[in-house]
């Protein structure tokens, strides 16, 4: 009888106090959320991505290859991950993990509007800063880098909002 | 040896401002320029002319400066006497005048100011979504290059990385801890979002 009690007790100030953590820092709001995927287009075999990248829907397809410069004849999702954007804090994703090849570095440094958000971005390959850049992010529109290459293709980094 | 004079003396000795040796050494050397000589004549002569026709100095009519001073300080008080009991009738008015008009349009005032701040606040943040039409690109690695591409096809931002060096084909991608779905490999691609209920706090 008295470990339920003791339980629930806990809990609760475990609850309590995480609340007032959470108030007490309001830096660590979650504004919004940021998805990044990593995507392998290659104009050769598609099987070097191994077995487990999936094929892509034929919309992403299709809007990845009405860009000249991202048209390729075979893309493959090989990774993604999403992570909160707060307020006043810097955020990592890694969309490969658990490989730390690709790695991106992102904070805000304006309130979002209009489920907008601006973001500083900074793209990691190789644990080296190969990329850093201010990119306004809307829903819908996506980041797209095409990146290095690799296995006679090349990957293509997407950063968009996350619902 | 030079003994031509330069100009400063060749001027003071014009004007009869030079003396003794200097005075007998112009004189010497100008014995033999009767221009010279001429010249310092017309001087003389137009200093002579100056000093007839005008006075050395004029007095100022002190007697006349005082009493206009006197006159005037006189007439300042008088002013300053008519202006002292012209407020005395009027004052009431103004006294009313102030009494409510000055508090109301202070308030008006600061009531106008916080619409105008508040108004400023919300338009201000429209102004910050607009981003740089051409961001500005940071590549600090060396041959490492980057294009922006505002690709309205794809409705997309593009980055063109040039010059990074090619992960190695050794290098295994295929112990990916997630491989997103179908559904959520494709999020990037939507273009109707449905309305969000604003829980990304």
């Amino acid at each position: 009888m008295k470990s339920p009690l003791l339980a629930f007790v806990l809990l609760l100030i475990l609850g309590v106090t995480g609340k007032v953590w959470a108030q007490e820092d309001p830096g660590r709001t979650k504004i919004g959320k940021v998805q990044v995927t990593v995507y392998f287009a290659t104009n050769g075999d598609p099987k070097a991505a191994g077995d487990r990248a999936e094929e892509i829907s034929a919309e992403t397809k299709s809007r990845l290859q009405n860009e000249s410069r991202l048209k390729f004849s075979h893309y493959r999702a090989m990774g993604a991950d999403t992570q909160p954007v707060f307020r006043s804090y810097e955020n990592w994703a890694q969309p490969l993990k658990p490989s730390d090849e690709i790695l991106l570095r992102f904070e805000t440094r304006r309130q979002p509007v209009d489920e907008s958000l601006t973001l500083d971005l900074e793209l990691w390959l190789a644990r080296k800063k190969i990329l850093k850049t201010e990119v306004l992010l809307k829903p819908g529109r996506p980041l797209y880098v095409l990146g290095p290459e690799w296995r006679g293709g090349n990957l293509i980094v997407a950063v968009a909002l996350a619902q | 040896m030079n003994t031509n004079p330069d100009e400063t003396r060749l001027a003071l000795w014009l004007d009869d401002e030079l003396s003794c040796e200097e005075l007998a050494a112009m004189e010497a050397w100008a014995a033999d320029k009767p221009g010279q000589f001429a010249a310092r004549e017309e001087l003389r002569g137009f200093r002579k002319m100056m000093s007839e026709n005008l006075p050395v100095s004029e007095e100022p009519p002190y007697p006349d400066f005082f009493l206009s001073r006197v006159n005037q300080g006189i007439r300042d008080l008088q002013l300053e006497e008519e202006k002292a009991a012209a407020p005395a009738v009027a004052a009431p008015a103004r006294a009313f005048w102030k009494s409510w008009l000055m508090p109301a349009a202070a308030c008006a005032g600061m009531v106008f100011a916080f619409g105008i701040g508040k108004q400023s606040r919300n338009s201000s943040s429209s102004l910050t979504v607009v981003p740089a039409l051409s961001p500005v690109l940071y590549t600090p690695e060396e041959g490492v290059d980057a294009e922006w591409i505002s690709s309205k096809r794809t409705d997309a931002t593009v980055i063109i990385l040039q010059g990074v060096a090619a992960i190695p084909d050794t290098t295994d991608f295929s112990e990916t801890v997630y491989v997103p779905t179908a559904s959520e490999a494709d999020r990037t691609a939507t273009r109707d979002r449905e309305p969000s209920d604003s829980s990304q706090q």
